[in-house]
C-alpha cells in the first residue's frame, strides 16, 4: 500500500488553491512555480509508480464512505502510467508555452490556478481505483475545463463555448454516474481491480446493457464522439495553451481512457463492439469531413481531433489485442503531434495576427522553422513514414483486416463483409491526408495572404515546446523499440489484462497494411487537389440540421418555454399567490374528506378521554377568539395603513394565547418573538412605500374573497378537529429513545434538526445561501451604479 | 379555590382585552389605537402569568419575558414612525 500515491493528484490541487492569491509572482514567476510543481509531481509519480513499469499495479486505499462503496482508492498500472506521463509531460510544455503566449496583463493567477486544478483533476481520473472516485474527478475536469474555456470572459463566443461544453460534458457525467451506480449496485463493488477480476460474471448480469450504455454516453460526450462532438469546435474560443492541453492531449482523452479501463470487462460483448466501433467510425468520418469545411485553423484542428479520437475509439471497439495495441500507441502519438499543431496554430496567430486561411498563405518565407515543424507534425498525423503516426496507422490498418478480426466478437461481421472495416479505415485516412495537406499548403505555401501583422519568427521559448514534440515524433519513428515500446507494451498489457510483447518497427514488409497506406495517401492527395480552389473558402452548410443546431434549438426552446410558463403564474400580485396555494390546499383536504379518512365522519370514534389541550377556562377562550376575529376583520376591511398594521400585530399576539391553549409553549415564545419583530420591520419598510390608501375594491370581489377565506378557515378548523379526535400517540418517544445512542446528542430538538431531519436542514441552508448570494449580487450591483 | 380565582382573573383579563380591542376599532386617532394595542400586550402578559400559576408550570415564563421586552420596543418604534416618519436615523 503506497499512500504516497495520493500525492499525485493532491499536489497540483493544493497549488491551484494557493495560486489565486499569488499574483505578486508575476507573469514570469507563476509559470515557474507551476512548472516546478508539475516536475516534482512527475518525479514523484515515476518513483512511486516504478513497479508499474514491469507490469505490477500499485494501489493505495483509504476508506472514505465504506457504507456507500466510495473509498479513496488509487491505482497506477501501465495505462495510468502512460497517461500520467502524457498529462504531466505535455502539461510542462503547455506551461512553458503559456508563459510566452499570454500577455502579462491577463488575469494570470486565475489562469494558472484553473490549469493546475485541471491537471490535478485529470491526474485523479487516471489514478482512481474506485469508479465513484473516478466520477468525482471526471466532473472536476468538466468544471475546470469550463473555467479555462471561458477565461476570456468578455468574449461572448468564449462564454457560449464554455457553457456548451459544460452542459454537454455535464449531461455525460450524469449518465456516467448513473451507469456506474447501476454497475456497482449489480456487481456489489465499485473497486476497479475487483471488477476487472470478475469480467465474465459482470458480462452475464441482466443490468449490463443499461450500465454499459450509460457509461458509453458519458465517455462519448467527453471524447467528442458523434453526436456529441459539436462542443469541441466551440471550445476553440479558449486560449491556445488551453486548446493544446485540454482539447487535444488530455481532457478529450478521458473518455477514451475510461474505455481502455473497462476494456477487460466489456470488450467481449456485442453491444460494445457495435456501439463503440460504430460511433467511433462515424466520428472519424464526420470529423475528417468537417476539417475540410472550415477556414479557421483552430477549427480544422478541432475537427481533426474529433476524427482522430473517433479512430482510437473505433480501435478500442474492435475488441482484439492488436486493435488495443494500435489504439494505445495512437494515444501517445496523437497527443504528441496534436499538441504540437495546436501550439503552432497559436504561434501563427500570435505572429501573423490571424487564423483564417483566407488571410494566410506563403508563410514559409517568413516562418521557415515553423514550416518544418508543422510539416513534421502534420505528416505524422497523415501517417507518412518514417514518423510515429505512420506506425500507429499501419497497426490500425492491420487491426481492421479480417485475418486479425478472427478472434473478436465481430468475427461474423469480418466474415460476411470483410471489406467494410478496411474501407472505412482507408476512407478516414484519405480525409486525414486531405486536411493535412490543406493545413500545410494553405498556411505556408501559395500566394501570400494579407496578413494583419507582419510575421516574424517567434521567440525561442515559444517555439521550444513545438520543437520538442516534433523531435519526439521523429525519434519514435526511427527508434520505436527504444523509446516507445516499453511504455506501450506495459500500457497495452494493462488494458487487455495479459502480457503483450509488441514489436514496433517501421518496416513490416510488403503487406496489405502498407498497400492501404499508399492508397490512403494518394487518394487524400487527389481529394485535396480536386478541392484545391475551395481551400480558401468555407463550404456551405450541409443539408439538414447538425447536432450543434439541435443543441441550440433545445437550449433556447427550453429557456423560452420556461420564461413563458413562469410569466403565466408569477403575476406579482399577492392575491393570485394566496388563491393558488390555499385553493390547492382546499382541494386536497376536500379530496381526503370525500374519501372518508375523516375519523369523525363515517365511523364514530368517540372523543378521546384526554385531549392534548391545556385547561383554560372556556369563557376566556371564547372572548379571546372573538377578539381575534374582530381584529382580523379590522385588518381586512380598513383601508388605511395604521389600523391594519396594528390590528395585524394584535392578531398575532392573541394567537399566542391560542397556542397556549393547545399546550405548545415553545410556539408561544416563537409567535411572540416573530410578531413583534415583524411589526417593527413592517413599520420600517412603510417609510419607503408610497403614501396612498388602498383603492376601494369591487364589491363582488370582496364577497368572493370573503367566502373563500371563510371556506379556508372552516377547513382548517375541521382538519384540526379531526386530528384532535384521533388517538394521540406522540412521535417523541422514538426520538428521545434514539437521540443519545443513535445520534450522539442529548438535546433532542437539536438532534432532530441536525440528524433525524438532516436533509431538511441541508435544504434550508442551501436556500439561505442562495438568498445570501442574491443579496450580495444586488448590493454589489447597487454599489456599482452609484 | 386557586382554580376558581385564576378562572375569574383570566376571564377578566380576556374581557379587558376585548374592551381594548373595541378602542382599536373605534379610536379616532392612530395614537388611540396604538395605546390600545400596548394595553392589550400588557394584559396578555398578565394572562400568561396567571395561566402559569393555574397550570403550576414555568414553561410560559420565557414567553412572558420576551413579550415584555419586545412589545415595548414595538410601541416605541411605531410612536417614532408616527412622529417622524422614520424609525432609523
Amino acid at each position: 500500500m503506497r499512500l504516497s500515491l495520493l500525492v499525485i493528484p493532491i499536489l497540483p490541487m493544493i497549488l491551484a488553491g494557493l495560486l489565486p492569491s499569488a499574483g505578486r509572482l508575476g507573469h514570469r514567476g507563476l509559470p515557474l512555480v507551476c512548472g516546478a510543481v508539475a516536475s516534482v509531481t512527475l518525479l514523484l509519480a515515476l518513483r512511486v509508480a516504478a513497479p508499474a513499469f514491469s507490469g505490477h499495479a500499485v494501489t493505495a486505499t483509504i476508506p472514505w464512505a465504506p457504507a456507500t462503496g466510495l473509498n479513496l482508492t488509487f491505482l497506477v498500472d501501465g495505462l495510468s502510467l502512460l497517461f500520467l506521463l502524457l498529462i504531466l509531460g505535455i502539461g510542462l510544455l503547455v506551461i512553458a508555452f503559456a508563459r510566452f503566449y499570454l500577455s502579462p496583463d491577463e488575469n494570470l493567477p486565475r489562469f494558472y490556478a484553473s490549469l493546475m486544478l485541471f491537471m490535478a483533476a485529470m491526474l485523479g481520473v487516471v489514478t482512481a481505483g474506485n469508479l465513484l472516485l473516478l466520477v468525482v474527478f471526471w466532473e472536476l475536469t468538466s468544471i475546470s475545463s469550463f473555467l479555462l474555456i471561458g477565461f476570456w470572459d468578455r468574449d461572448p463566443a468564449a462564454r457560449s463555448g464554455a457553457y456548451q461544453s459544460l452542459i454537454v460534458t455535464g449531461i455525460g457525467g450524469l449518465a456516467l454516474l448513473a451507469g456506474v451506480l447501476v454497475l456497482g449496485g449489480a456487481a456489489g463493488t465499485f473497486d476497479i481491480v475487483a471488477l476487472a477480476a470478475r469480467g465474465a460474471e459482470i458480462r452475464a448480469l441482466p443490468e449490463m446493457p443499461v450500465a454499459l450504455g450509460l457509461i458509453l454516453v458519458g465517455a462519448f460526450t467527453k471524447s467528442a464522439q458523434v453526436p456529441f462532438h459539436f462542443w469541441l469546435p466551440s471550445a476553440m474560443a479558449a486560449p491556445t495553451p488551453v486548446s493544446a492541453y485540454l482539447h487535444s492531449a488530455t481532457m478529450v482523452k478521458a473518455g477514451i481512457f475510461l474505455l481502455a479501463r473497462l476494456w477487460t470487462i466489456f470488450a467481449a460483448t456485442e453491444l460494445w463492439f457495435y456501439a463503440v466501433t460504430g460511433f467511433g467510425a462515424a466520428t472519424m468520418l464526420v470529423g475528417g469531413w468537417g476539417a475540410l469545411r472550415h477556414t479557421d485553423l483552430k477549427r480544422l484542428l478541432a475537427y481533426s481531433t474529433i476524427s482522430q479520437l473517433g479512430l482510437i475509439t473505433m480501435l478500442y471497439g474492435l475488441g482484439t489485442r492488436e486493435a488495443a495495441l494500435a489504439a494505445t500507441f495512437h494515444i501517445l502519438n496523437h497527443a504528441s503531434f496534436k499538441a504540437a499543431l495546436f501550439m503552432s496554430a497559436g504561434i501563427i496567430d500570435h505572429e501573423a495576427g490571424t487564423r483564417d486561411f483566407a488571410q494566410l498563405g506563403g508563410l514559409r518565407r517568413h516562418l521557415p522553422r515553423m514550416t518544418i515543424l508543422v510539416g513534421i507534425a502534420a505528416a505524422s498525423m497523415a501517417g507518412i513514414p518514417p514518423l510515429n503516426g505512420f506506425m500507429s496507422k499501419e497497426l490500425f490498418y492491420e487491426a481492421t483486416l479480417p485475418a486479425h478480426m478472427a478472434d473478436s466478437i465481430g468475427a461474423s461481421l469480418g466474415a460476411s463483409w470483410p471489406w467494410l472495416l478496411p474501407v472505412v479505415a482507408v476512407l478516414g485516412s484519405t480525409l486525414t491526408m486531405a486536411y493535412c495537406l490543406r493545413l500545410v499548403i494553405g498556411t505556408f505555401f501559395g500566394p501570400e495572404g494579407p496578413y494583419p501583422q507582419h510575421p516574424h519568427e517567434p521567440p525561442a521559448g515559444m517555439r521550444a515546446p513545438v520543437e520538442l514534440l516534433a523531435t519526439f515524433c521523429v525519434a519514435v519513428g526511427f527508434l520505436p523499440g527504444l523509446i516507445a515500446e516499453p511504455l506501450i507494451a506495459t500500457a497495452t498489457s494493462a488494458v487487455v489484462g495479459a502480457h503483450v510483447h509488441p514489436h514496433l518497427a517501421l518496416w513490416h514488409g510488403l503487406n496489405p497494411a502498407l498497400l492501404m497506406t499508399l492508397i490512403g495517401l494518394s487518394a487524400g492527395a487527389a481529394l485535396y487537389a480536386a478541392r484545391r480552389g475551395s481551400a480558401r473558402r468555407a463550404l456551405p452548410p450541409r443539408l439538414g440540421r447538425t447536432a450543434g443546431e439541435l443543441y441550440d434549438v433545445a437550449i433556447h426552446g427550453m429557456m423560452d418555454s420556461a420564461r413563458a410558463l413562469t410569466s403565466r403564474y408569477q403575476t406579482g400580485r399577492l392575491r393570485t399567490y394566496i388563491l393558488t396555494i390555499l385553493g390547492l390546499l382546499l382541494v386536497l383536504a376536500g379530496w381526503h374528506a370525500w374519501h372518508a379518512s375523516w375519523p369523525g365522519a363515517g365511523g364514530a370514534a368517540p372523543l378521546p378521554a384526554r385531549m392534548p389541550m391545556t385547561a383554560v377556562p372556556r369563557g376566556a377562550m371564547v372572548i379571546t377568539v372573538l377578539t381575534i376575529a374582530g381584529a382580523a376583520s379590522v385588518c381586512a376591511l380598513y383601508r388605511h395603513r395604521w389600523p391594519s398594521i396594528l390590528a395585524l400585530g394584535l392578531v398575532g399576539a392573541l394567537v399566542a394565547i391560542y397556542f397556549a391553549w393547545m399546550s405548545a409553549p415553545d410556539l408561544v415564545l416563537t409567535q411572540l418573538l416573530v410578531e413583534s419583530v415583524t411589526t417593527i420591520l413592517v413599520v420600517l419598510v412603510l417609510y419607503f412605500l408610497p403614501r396612498k390608501t388602498r383603492d376601494r375594491e369591487p364589491r363582488l370581489r370582496l364577497i368572493l374573497d370573503g367566502a373563500f377565506a371563510l371556506l379556508v378557515g372552516v377547513s382548517a378548523s375541521a382538519v384540526i378537529y379531526a386530528i384532535l379526535r384521533r388517538p394521540f400517540e406522540s412521535i417523541s418517544s422514538y426520538h428521545i429513545a434514539n437521540s443519545l445512542e443513535g445520534a450522539g446528542g442529548g438535546n433532542v430538538v437539536n438532534v432532530i434538526l441536525v440528524d433525524f431531519r438532516g436533509y431538511d436542514t441541508l435544504g434550508e441552508i442551501t436556500v439561505l445561501s442562495i438568498a445570501a448570494i442574491g443579496v450580495l449580487a444586488l448590493v454589489q450591483a447597487g454599489r456599482r451604479t452609484t | 379555590m386557586l382554580a376558581t380565582v385564576t378562572s375569574i382573573v383570566m376571564f377578566g383579563l380576556a374581557l379587558s382585552m376585548a374592551l381594548c380591542a373595541y378602542r382599536l376599532f373605534r379610536g379616532p386617532a392612530v395614537v388611540d389605537r396604538l395605546l390600545a394595542v400596548d394595553t392589550i400586550s400588557t394584559n396578555l402578559l398578565a394572562f400568561l402569568i396567571v395561566l402559569s400559576i393555574d397550570q403550576r408550570t414555568d414553561v410560559y415564563l420565557d414567553s412572558v419575558i420576551v413579550l415584555a421586552l419586545l412589545a415595548f420596543v414595538a410601541t416605541v418604534a411605531i410612536a417614532k414612525a408616527l412622529v417622524w416618519g422614520r424609525i432609523i436615523d
